[in-house]
């Protein structure tokens, strides 16, 4: 374990108390008030050390406070990851002799996108797609992590590292937007009814799921010598398993749609629920880790409790979706309420950004007070956000593609292990579930459960983990969920192929 | 008085933000200084409006006072990362001039519209260089260089200070929905006008390099200009024909697209020398009057306009700094009130001597005075140009920027409210003209 007893990454006075001087921490020691490093020390803002009382030595220390439970060694960002992360370069000008170059290749990647664009939206080609049975494959995205991949190779240069800076912002933006939509889309009125079976279904499928992929990534990653007992008191590893298991936890909305045409629409309305019970173990799994993983650094300049952090961004959830509210309540015209959400979805993920908060969390909060507040902005905002969700999700894909550590073996390696234990996990949860009489669905649809696709907020969770922890094994996380997400399209599609065309959606779909 | 509580609170919370953290990730900071500045500016906009001012005032009003200069909200690292938005926006806020600009309604207006612009960019640039030269007794940089390098250096100012703003112009028309002769010329002179600074700044500043001493001599401004200019057409047919492809064969995902080509010509524009704006605008130009899909192009562009006015004033607000605008306020002043006396002057004599309506001539010269992106663009292209004249060449470009950003829209405004023209449509997005076929391609 690389961390330090005290949390803060601290086996010098320094780490802990950055403001304090080494010789200023050497005189507390010759007087006695010195804090052993081990003990957590609060930072100097927060409690100033109070002047030495020679008769009663013991009364000048100062009160011990809880360090974060789970604190992070401090690590570098991660090569891939770096250039959305650091500040965008002013843009070098092109030599001379090197812009007929630039030009031509600007002109042809904007063709080819053309090009593509049109092709995807040519009947011939999507029968085509259906034929040899890929369509799944590019309604999930993979030519445009394709793309990313692509257009990021030295060669081809269009998404270089101050581009990618630059877009940085976007992916930001991006999260927020997703955490708005899946906090939305809990209106509490569509969860009236739930009943006990069906919560009990979803912890199944929930939990189930969660313990495999963890239990799976343990055996994988352990390593040769170590015991595994002593691997779950890494920090770092239990952060990865966590968020690699939060991911496996969920599924895309879409699931009622793919059930068998058979299916009774109350049963398809069930797993709807269920569907939604699952995002919201998603984002408290990612709350969880966000609240008490914290990153290492100064960046931050209070230290708190795990706990606290936890309902800071529950609070800071629950203010900006009362501003939200308030503002969009103002807006008078189709085109303010636009400026409105776009500008209250990216202040309300930048200022989680900020505060190391998970932007996800944080929106998805804001989201669920804005949907069961009353009033006639609702459906504008939902058609607000409709209408970028697929733009922006096929952006960020684009952009993954482009951060896709290509060369992380691990995460190759942790794709199968994701999906299989994944699958495993859901069809246990799945039978236990129709054991206890807590999910009514025949075989067929619960094969459908097993192998549901993972969807984008599964994607966006691991984004996020890799946003808050850019250096380290986390980018394994996020190679295993977007492959996994994207092998797991394919095994949905293995399982449908054959079958007469899914049901219609019980509810919108996402 | 909700907006103006709605602002405290989002000051407070930034306030809050900034104690709490000594700064998140690049990303998130920027996340978070381009929500605020969008909510920032609009609710400012709205207060403005209600005082019956232009809501781009108050948005670059916005910019100014939560940026680094007053308040710091919105620090110069987030302002400089917000350059790429500003970039888009500037793109799309020309292809929405372009597809603005029917050939066919404007032809009527050409000489009005030339005279104005030759008159107007030839004379004020003259008249401010003439301020600048008299008043170099007051300016450091100026005073100590010879006549003929000071007249050289006051030349190069003055092109770049009688810069128009095509953005405040196609704003503040989409603002008031105004249309009609006034609002037709003055769109037609600001963007000619644009052509011709930026020709002129080429070729004043190498003049000025020449007369200074510093390398770069009239070959190097003429490939320049070529490259810029012819570049920048060109790369404005292939933009119109990748556009109208998209529209007519593709559709599906038009505004992804959309944005996705005006980041493109925002981001590799200015890295290979070209002008995004006129790119962008021979674009539009190109897609309204040789296609029939101006409409549909002018609706995409427009149904994001709202946001792209507010981030782009806002931004370019927040680049002023009016700290520095007190020590050189004489010069500022005198330079404000010269810029905008000839230009009124050369307005009316364009239009007199052209034949134009008695409103064109009463009216449309006011819209030459506002000042936004080309001309701040040239102002900081001018001190990087000629570093060794220091802060206080800066400080008097930027501070007429300045004055005329914050203070010129609302006189255009007036104008276009007394003019009557304000209020003639009630979309953008204007019908195409009764004679021209449904689908023909050539309706110019």
């Amino acid at each position: 374990m690389e961390s330090t007893a005290n949390g803060n990454g601290a086996g010098s006075p320094e780490a802990g108390h950055p403001e304090r001087s080494e010789a200023a921490f050497a005189a507390e020691r010759s007087r006695g008030t010195a804090t052993p490093t081990a003990t957590p020390i609060p930072t100097p803002d927060a409690i100033p050390t109070p002047a030495p009382i020679p008769a009663l030595p013991n009364f000048t220390e100062p009160i011990p406070t809880r360090p974060p439970p789970r604190a992070l060694p401090p690590v570098a960002p991660n090569n891939a990851v770096a250039p959305i992360l650091q500040p965008p370069e002013p843009p070098e000008a092109i030599s001379p002799r090197q812009r007929p170059g630039v030009v031509i290749r600007t002109i042809l990647g904007l063709a080819l996108l053309l090009g593509l664009a049109y092709a995807a939206a040519h009947p011939a080609v999507e029968r085509f797609e259906r034929r040899i049975g890929v369509s799944h494959l590019v309604t999930a995205g993979l030519p445009f992590i394709a793309l990313g991949m692509l257009a990021r190779m030295p060669m081809v240069g269009v998404l270089s590292d101050d581009v990618l800076a630059q877009l940085g912002p976007v992916l930001r933006l991006g999260l927020g937007w997703i955490g708005f939509i899946v906090g939305f889309r809990l209106d509490a009125r569509q969860l009236t009814g739930t009943d006990e079976r069906t919560v009990a279904t979803a912890a199944l499928l929930s939990s189930l799921p969660f313990v495999a992929v963890v239990a799976a990534a343990a055996a994988v990653l352990v390593p040769a010598a170590g015991p595994i007992a002593e691997r779950f008191r890494d920090p770092v590893f239990l952060r990865d398993a966590i968020v690699l298991g939060t991911a496996a936890s969920m599924t895309a909305a879409t699931v009622p749609q793919l059930l068998p045409a058979r299916t009774p629409p109350a049963a398809a309305a069930i797993v709807g629920r269920i569907v939604r019970l699952e995002e919201i173990a998603g984002i408290l799994g990612l709350a969880l880790v966000a609240a008490y993983f914290r990153p290492q650094g100064d960046a931050v300049t209070w230290r708190l409790p795990g706990t606290a952090w936890l309902m800071l961004t529950a609070g800071a959830g629950t203010l900006l979706g009362l501003v939200v509210l308030v503002l969009l309540r103002r807006a008078r015209s189709g085109a303010e309420f636009s400026v409105l959400t776009l500008g209250s979805v990216a202040f309300s993920s930048g200022l989680a950004g900020y505060l190391h908060l998970s932007s996800v969390v944080v929106c998805f909060v804001a989201g669920v007070l804005l949907a069961n507040f009353p009033g006639s902005q609702k459906a504008r905002f939902r058609g607000v956000l409709d209408l970028l969700e697929r733009p922006i999700h096929l952006v960020l894909l684009v952009i993954l593609g482009a951060l896709w550590p290509t060369r992380s073996v691990t995460g190759w390696l942790l794709i199968p292990v994701f999906v299989s234990a994944r699958v495993l996990g859901r069809w246990a949860g799945a039978k236990a579930a129709f054991r206890i009489g807590a999910l009514d669905l025949d075989e067929g649809a619960r094969r459908v459960i097993a192998v549901a696709p993972v969807g984008s907020l599964a994607i966006a969770i691991v984004v996020n983990a890799q946003l808050l922890y850019p250096g380290g094994s986390i980018a394994d996380a996020v190679v295993a969920v977007v492959g996994g997400a994207l092998a797991t399209e394919a095994l949905v599609h293995a399982v449908h192929r054959g079958r007469p065309a899914p049901r219609a959606a019980p509810e919108p779909s996402p | 008085m909700i907006d103006a509580v709605l602002l405290a609170l989002l000051a407070g919370l930034m306030h809050t933000a900034r104690t709490f953290s000594a700064g998140g990730q690049a990303a998130a900071g920027t996340s978070l200084g381009f929500g605020y500045l969008l909510l920032t500016a609009f609710l400012s906009g709205r207060i403005f409006a209600a005082a019956r001012l232009p809501k781009l005032t108050g948005y670059i009003a916005a910019g100014v006072v939560v940026g680094p200069s007053v308040l710091g909200f919105v620090d110069a690292t987030v302002v400089d990362n917000l350059q790429i938005v500003n970039g888009i926006a500037v793109s799309l806020i020309a292809l929405t001039a372009g597809t603005e600009l029917r050939l066919d309604r404007v032809r009527p207006l050409a000489r009005t519209i030339g005279l104005t612009t030759a008159l107007g960019v030839f004379g004020g640039a003259l008249a401010i260089a003439a301020t600048v030269f008299l008043l170099r007794g007051h300016l450091a940089f100026l005073s100590a260089l010879p006549a003929a390098q000071a007249a050289a250096v006051a030349l190069v100012l003055g092109v770049v200070l009688v810069a128009q703003s095509p953005a405040v112009v196609v704003a503040l028309s989409d603002e008031l929905r105004a249309d009609g002769p006034v609002t037709r010329v003055v769109l037609g002179v600001v963007v000619l006008a644009d052509l011709f600074v930026i020709v002129l700044f080429a070729l004043a500043s190498a003049a000025a390099k020449a007369a200074l001493g510093v390398a770069g001599g009239a070959r190097i401004a003429v490939g320049h200009i070529a490259w810029e200019l012819l570049g920048s057409i060109v790369a404005g047919f292939v933009l119109a024909a990748l556009l109208a492809a998209y529209l007519r064969w593709v559709r599906r995902g038009s505004t992804l697209f959309l944005l996705t080509a005006a980041f493109v010509v925002a981001e590799v524009g200015q890295r290979i020398g070209f002008d995004p704006l006129l790119v962008s605008l021979t674009a539009g130009v190109l897609v309204r009057n040789l296609t029939a899909l101006g409409d549909e192009l002018h609706e995409l562009v427009g149904g994001a306009s709202l946001p792209v006015y507010v981030i782009f004033f806002a931004v370019t607000g927040s680049k002023l700094h009016l700290a520095d605008v007190p020590p050189v306020a004489l010069p500022v002043l005198a330079i404000v009130a010269v810029r905008a006396a000839s230009l009124l002057a050369a307005g009316r004599a364009g239009a007199r001597l052209a034949g134009a309506p008695p409103e064109v001539a009463r009216w449309a010269p006011y819209g030459l005075l506002p000042q936004a992106g080309v001309a701040l663009a040239l102002a900081l292209l001018f001190t990087r140009a000629f570093p060794e004249f220091g802060g206080e060449a800066s400080a008097v470009a930027l501070g007429v920027v300045a004055m005329n950003e914050l203070v010129a829209p609302a006189v255009y405004r007036l104008a276009l409210v007394r003019s009557g023209e304000a209020g003639r449509t009630h979309a953008r997005a204007t019908p195409a003209p009764a004679s021209a076929p449904p689908r023909a391609v050539g309706n110019g």
